[in-house]
């Protein structure tokens, strides 16, 4: 394992790899800090420019964009009561009350030296654990692959709010996006209603931003300037840091967040939010200055920030040993890594070793670049909440529309992502979730070529997938995420009618 | 007139519609020769017959659900308030027209168009907003043409 480590910072100590992570960084950070711009769509729109890089910095530049984003997110938690992303609403209950105190430049930094604890942490644990695992599921075989996207696909319960119907039928639809074209197994065409253009299927990049990027852009339409109370307030950053002695009050808080954290990402299903109350709200009980929780408390700016950030490692656990990607932006991550040509799972680590202990150790260089470029440049934050929507709602739509025209050289593609994009916008306003549909988009494949390969291993046999161990973990893993949903359910409708 | 609806009982009505009409095409789309009783249209069969019996579901939980939006078709409907909520169709209709004339018009000129054409669809008033995205069509049309080597339309 040792000699791989090494072998991963060499490949990982080159001009092109620092420098994707330095960019990925300061893009994920802008990105994360825009109100309604997340980390996945940063990701996606540098999907097409990774195309032409090799693997590591390719990886590297995404996993910059995912870490920056994440902790980017803080900034308008904390300056103007909005966060950047879903993970940081737990940053704003303490961020935004020690802004109106006056103390914004402090939250901002305890936010960053949190974000960095979180993320180192949970990088290391990545990498001495990940390889560990993949010992394991390296032997794995197609009923194994096949009960693992099951499992994958299960995820979809967890994800689904209270209606699990819509979250099925979101992951159909992903499924079914993923086998239009021609059948990898036979040969045959399907679903391409004559269309010569279909024969190749929709590729990953147009589902991904029709899905994501244009049915983002689309549901923000009624955005007002005029209506924007952000704009309209002038902040103004103080230079008050923190404390050594406020520092050391927070290790407890970011030590436990990031354990919590950690376990919440390595969960598939769950994701940078869940982990950041969860913690807030066992650092609010520990703490002794529970009571002022909730009133500019930094204690409680560096319990959320540390436990979301956690989860940028762990959640790289299951993607990687098991090609399970945990929520929408590991599932962007896991197609990143398929247009690299490396299909995450059990032979990532007998296949590119190298490549994947340079991701891995790459993700500590990213950590320790975050905290460089958040020291350099805390101060100027507020400018980036200043970026008016409008204008990157503009200039992403061109960005969007050459990225889906650079996959296949066709604006038939751009057209395909286009109504993608509308579909996905109507979906969403009839309460469907976008992260089932991707789950299917990218698990739905393998469900179905690792299901017609165990049948011919097995003539047509099913107890071929209860028969081999492994598979009926999973199996039983996956029958137990479905179970536990309707037991939640059952239980929360108990609570409301009592 | 009146309508009762909720999100339920619309998607549920959609998706049973797609669903039976994809299960009713399978036989013209997907085209197998293969004599084993897996081939290429057993998977999209059984997601067709899966998604049909859940959109029945779907259906049901709507029609059961007592909580439902109400709307009474008239000319009072169309108000500011409604003409409002569909703005996003001004936004969906000019990037459909950019994805018809993309193949014509060429990759500079119909991102002008749009790119411009959403600043004006969100009011914007400051003529420099107008230059940035402007220029940065010409620099996303370098970028892809002599970095990344793809050639735009």
């Amino acid at each position: 394992m040792i000699e791989y480590i090494i072998a991963g910072f060499s490949a990982l100590l080159t001009f092109e790899s620092l420098l994707a992570i330095i960019i990925g960084l300061v893009c994920g950070i802008v990105i994360g800090a825009i109100p309604g711009l997340t980390a996945d769509l940063a990701i996606i729109l540098c999907l097409p420019i990774t195309y032409s890089m090799d693997p590591v910095p390719a990886i590297l530049l995404c996993l910059g964009l995912y870490c920056g984003g994440t902790y980017g997110g803080s900034i308008t938690a904390i300056l103007i009561n909005t966060p950047g992303t879903p993970a940081n609403a737990a940053t704003m209950l303490d961020g935004y009350p020690m802004t109106k105190k006056g103390k914004a430049f402090k939250a901002l930094t305890m936010a960053l030296y949190a974000s960095f604890v979180g993320g180192i942490i949970s990088a290391l644990i990545l990498l001495f654990a990940a390889p560990n695992i993949a010992k394991i599921t390296m032997h794995f075989g197609p009923p194994e692959y096949f009960s693992i996207a099951i499992f994958g696909l299960s995820i979809i319960a967890s994800i689904s709010n209270k209606n699990i119907i819509k979250g099925l039928i979101g992951g159909i639809v992903g499924i079914f996006v993923a086998i239009i074209g021609q059948d990898s197994v036979s040969g045959v065409v399907r679903f391409t209603f004559g269309s010569s253009k279909l024969a190749g299927g929709i590729p990953l990049i147009v589902t991904l931003v029709g899905l994501f990027a244009l049915a983002e852009l689309i549901s923000k339409a009624d955005y007002r300037p005029n209506e924007d109370m952000s704009r309209k307030t002038k902040l103004k950053i103080d230079r008050e840091t923190v404390s050594f002695g406020e520092f050391k009050r927070c290790i407890k808080a970011m030590l436990v967040s990031t354990g919590i954290g950690t376990i919440v990402g390595a969960t598939p299903g769950t994701g940078g939010g869940i982990a950041a109350f969860i913690s807030y709200d066992q650092t609010k009980k520990m703490s002794k200055r529970g009571d002022e929780f909730g009133t500019g408390e930094i204690e409680g700016v560096a319990a959320s920030e540390s436990a979301n950030n956690a989860t940028t490692g762990s959640t790289l656990i299951p993607l990687l040993t098991l090609g399970i990607p945990g929520d929408g932006c590991t599932a962007i991550l896991l197609g990143a890594l398929m247009l690299q040509g490396m299909v995450p799972g059990p032979s990532l680590f007998k296949d590119f070793p190298d490549t994947i202990y340079a991701i891995m150790v790459g993700l500590l260089f990213v950590n320790i670049f975050m905290l460089i470029i958040g020291k350099l440049f805390t101060r100027y934050y507020v400018n980036i909440t200043r970026i008016p929507y409008e204008l990157m709602s503009a200039i992403i739509v061109i960005y969007c529309v050459a990225g889906t025209f650079s996959s296949e050289a066709s604006t038939f593609h751009v057209l395909v992502s286009i109504i993608i994009g509308i579909v996905s916008f109507i979906l969403r306003k009839l309460d469907f979730g976008v992260v089932p549909i991707i789950l299917g988009v990218v698990l739905g494949s393998l469900v179905e070529l690792n299901f017609r390969r165990s049948m011919v291993l097995s003539n047509n046999s099913m107890s071929i997938f209860i028969s081999r161990p492994f598979s009926l973990i999973f199996l039983l893993l996956a029958a137990f995420s479905v179970v536990f949903f309707f037991y939640k359910l059952i239980k929360s409708g108990k609570k409301e009618t009592t | 007139m009146k309508i009762k609806y909720n999100s339920n009982l619309i998607s549920g009505a959609l998706f049973l519609v797609v669903g039976i009409t994809m299960r009713l095409l399978v036989p013209s789309q997907i085209k197998t020769y293969e004599t084993s009783d897996i081939n290429a249209a057993t998977i999209p069969m059984l997601l067709l017959n899966m998604l049909i019996l859940l959109s029945i579901i779907l259906l049901i939980q709507g029609i059961c659900d007592k909580a439902k939006k109400e709307v009474i078709l008239s000319k009072k409907l169309l108000n500011k308030e409604t003409l409002a909520k569909l703005k996003p169709l001004i936004y969906m209709l000019m990037l459909l027209a950019y994805g018809m004339i993309l193949p014509y018009a060429g990759f500079t000129i119909s991102s002008l168009l749009l790119s411009n054409g959403i600043l004006l669809y969100f009011g914007a008033r400051k003529w420099w907003f107008y230059v940035i995205v402007s220029a940065n069509i010409f620099i996303a049309y370098y970028v892809f043409s002599n970095l990344l080597n793809v050639a735009l339309p």
